[in-house]
């Protein structure tokens, strides 16, 4: 691993930097990795087949028509950490956090096989940049690496006032790890293509990042203090991430994502500040094309019902926790605005060691219930130390209980 | 002109608004001006400053508040604490029922929002605080508790991934040590919870900052109970 130590220019300084730092080169594929490709896609189409009802395409299009599909569709988030644990067999062996950046055809790979493995309806490349390190934005940020974390942030990007004129607007195609999180989307995509699985099954991508979260450019602290004593300056920052949120939105589907997902914890600072902010949700709805999702943990109940009154949550729809947002609102602003809703009804430690799948079940049978019907879908954002069993739990369910539900609700 | 002489309880009055709204630079001020007119430090702190942390642990959990609220306390409150300490004889706060407590985040967790958040509160309490940092590993855990006689040690987990059961090799650690039983646990951080304190064998998950004084608060007393039996 080498030490950047570029800081001041126009990349931050990365801690134990990934060895092709700071131009990614896209790597080549050996011959027994095409092989491995083509098993994990050929065994993603049996998944498909053998379930013999709609194809996750066909699910999602009759979701977002507001229709009734053959059973509630599953999303999954898996970021770059916890999807490795696929290629690790859980032997605890890999350090995500140096091999995948590293070498990110290991990330490809295990989003593959993390499909084939669980067998759900819409895969979702996450980035291997990350909102928790920021380097890209150049200033004097600088990032670590660390075995098994996502890059993550030692010193921020914005320090004073000032520094804002030094911030530039990452370039997608150059800068740290934006270029191999965007390969990753065109590498996969070429792969279900080559193979008849997006014929099937759409992609869906997944940018963590949010207008105004504070964290982002000027730190934690700094940023969380900045939304109520500089409410300017958390504008300006707002102004420029905003501009990048929708950007990479159109890489990624440039690159070959379906469907985009942007974070939008609009709801971290209240209501009120969620109304001083909602342009920038607003923007990026409007710019980032017809089948952008927002996912958002932090989305208070009226935070989202604001944002469904102003249009921000886009054409489409949203994601959200069920712990923040009550099921039944959630169902009934859903079909209020003809939008599409995932829920995460589990949170993400529940499905981590000693959590009985039977309560999983419970969990889901209860969500589905609740919420079956047009619009609604499942998703979970993954702990890194989910079990096999409480994921395979979380897709059955849709597929037994959900599926007999729906079976009633298309009569 | 002269100020008019403010009263004690005006003083009080006066931090307490102004650690709720999260006013450093005033906070500062008017710290120092109730030092110089003979305040007394202790009474400043409990009657003052840890009356508006309560307001705003209120705010917070009523969901009237919300970080950035909670950010801009906790440094109005650091920085009254900073005034008060020279004149404050044996640190900072009660010395009755306070305790030593270390904390810091685990290894491979850079955020420190969170276990500073903790810090200030239980600083501000009368708790002794030894801050060992961020991204830390067990090892450092374990020898900080076994220098500073800890009565507490506190772990912060502010980021998922696979760095989660690094609490639970700070459990072992202090075991091994042959330091576990005289001593009690703590864990918090975005992604933590009760259940994971129950498997590693934690004394108590904090869910923020005010939770977590609670929680040390019980611990401690449970402590001296348990010492004075054996």
């Amino acid at each position: 691993m080498s030490n950047s130590t570029n800081s001041g220019t126009r990349l931050g300084a990365m801690e134990n930097a990934p060895i092709w730092w700071p131009n990614f080169v896209a790597p080549n594929f050996t011959e027994s990795e095409q092989l491995e490709f083509e098993r994990y896609c050929k065994k993603i189409l049996d998944n498909v087949t053998a379930e013999k009802g709609m194809t996750p395409w066909e699910r999602w299009k009759a979701t977002t028509a507001g229709e009734i599909p053959d059973r509630p569709m599953v999303h999954m988030f898996i970021d770059p950490i916890a999807v490795s644990r696929v290629l690790d067999c859980w032997s605890y062996s890999l350090k995500p956090g140096y091999d995948l950046y590293n070498y990110p055809q290991l990330f490809l790979k295990a989003n593959l096989a993390w499909i084939a493995r669980f067998n759900y309806d819409l895969p979702c490349v996450y980035s291997l940049w990350a909102a928790i390190s920021m380097v890209e934005w150049g200033g004097r940020s600088k990032a670590k690496l660390m075995p098994g974390m996502m890059p993550s942030m030692i010193e921020p990007v914005v320090k004073t006032e000032a520094d804002f004129d030094r911030v530039h607007v990452p370039d997608i195609t150059r800068d740290g790890l934006l270029p191999p999180s965007i390969w990753a989307i065109r590498k996969q995509k070429e792969f279900m293509k080559k193979y008849g699985v997006s014929d099937v099954m759409p992609l869906t991508a997944y940018t963590e990042f949010v207008p105004y979260m504070p964290a982002v450019l000027l730190g934690m602290k700094e940023g969380f203090a900045a939304i109520k004593r500089k409410p300017e300056l958390t504008h300006k920052h707002a102004e420029i991430t905003t501009q990048f949120n929708i950007d990479y939105n159109k890489a990624m589907r440039e690159a070959g994502a379906d469907i985009t997902i942007s974070s939008g914890e609009s709801g971290v600072a209240g209501l009120e500040k969620a109304k001083e902010f909602d342009k920038y949700y607003l923007r990026i709805a409007e710019e980032s094309g017809p089948s952008n999702l927002f996912a958002d943990s932090g989305l208070g109940v009226s935070t989202l019902e604001l944002r469904n009154q102003t249009g921000s949550l886009g054409p489409t729809g949203w994601l959200a926790t069920a712990d923040n947002h009550p099921l039944d609102l959630q169902k009934r602003l859903a079909a209020e605005y003809k939008k599409i809703f995932g829920v995460l009804p589990v949170n993400a430690p529940e499905l981590t060691p000693g959590h009985d799948p039977k309560n999983v079940e419970e969990i889901l049978k209860k969500a589905i219930k609740t919420c079956a019907g047009p619009g609604f879908f499942q998703s979970v954002h993954l702990d890194y130390w989910a079990t096999q069993e409480n994921l395979d739990t979380f897709v059955r369910v849709p597929k037994e209980y959900g599926k007999e539900l729906y079976k009633e609700l298309r009569k | 002109m002269s100020e008019e002489k403010k009263s004690s309880e005006e003083f009080f009055k006066e931090i307490a608004e102004l650690v709720e709204i999260g006013d450093t630079e005033t906070g500062v001020a008017v710290a120092k001006k109730a030092m110089d007119a003979g305040v007394p430090p202790f009474e400043f702190l409990v009657k003052g400053i840890c009356v508006g942390l309560a307001t705003v642990g209120k705010k917070f959990d009523a969901k009237e508040y919300f970080y950035p609220d909670l950010v801009c306390a906790a440094d109005a409150t650091m920085a009254a604490l900073g005034v008060l300490k020279p004149y404050m004889k044996s640190g900072v706060g009660k010395a009755d029922n306070a305790g030593t407590f270390v904390i810091g985040s685990v290894e491979g967790d850079l955020h420190d929002i969170g276990k500073d958040l903790v810090k200030t509160v239980l600083e501000a309490s009368g708790w002794k605080i030894i801050d060992i940092g961020i991204d830390q590993p067990a090892s450092k855990f374990v020898q900080a508790a076994k220098d500073n006689n800890a009565d507490i040690v506190g772990s912060s987990l502010g980021l998922g991934g696979a760095l989660k059961y690094a609490q639970q090799q700070i459990e072992e650690g202090l075991k091994i040590a042959g330091i576990r039983k005289n001593m009690k646990t703590m864990i918090g951080g975005a992604f933590a919870n009760q259940a994971w304190a129950d498997e590693i064998g934690a004394d108590a998950y904090g869910k923020d900052c005010f939770d977590a004084l609670k929680k040390a608060d019980e611990l401690i007393r449970k402590l001296k109970e348990e010492r004075t039996k054996n």
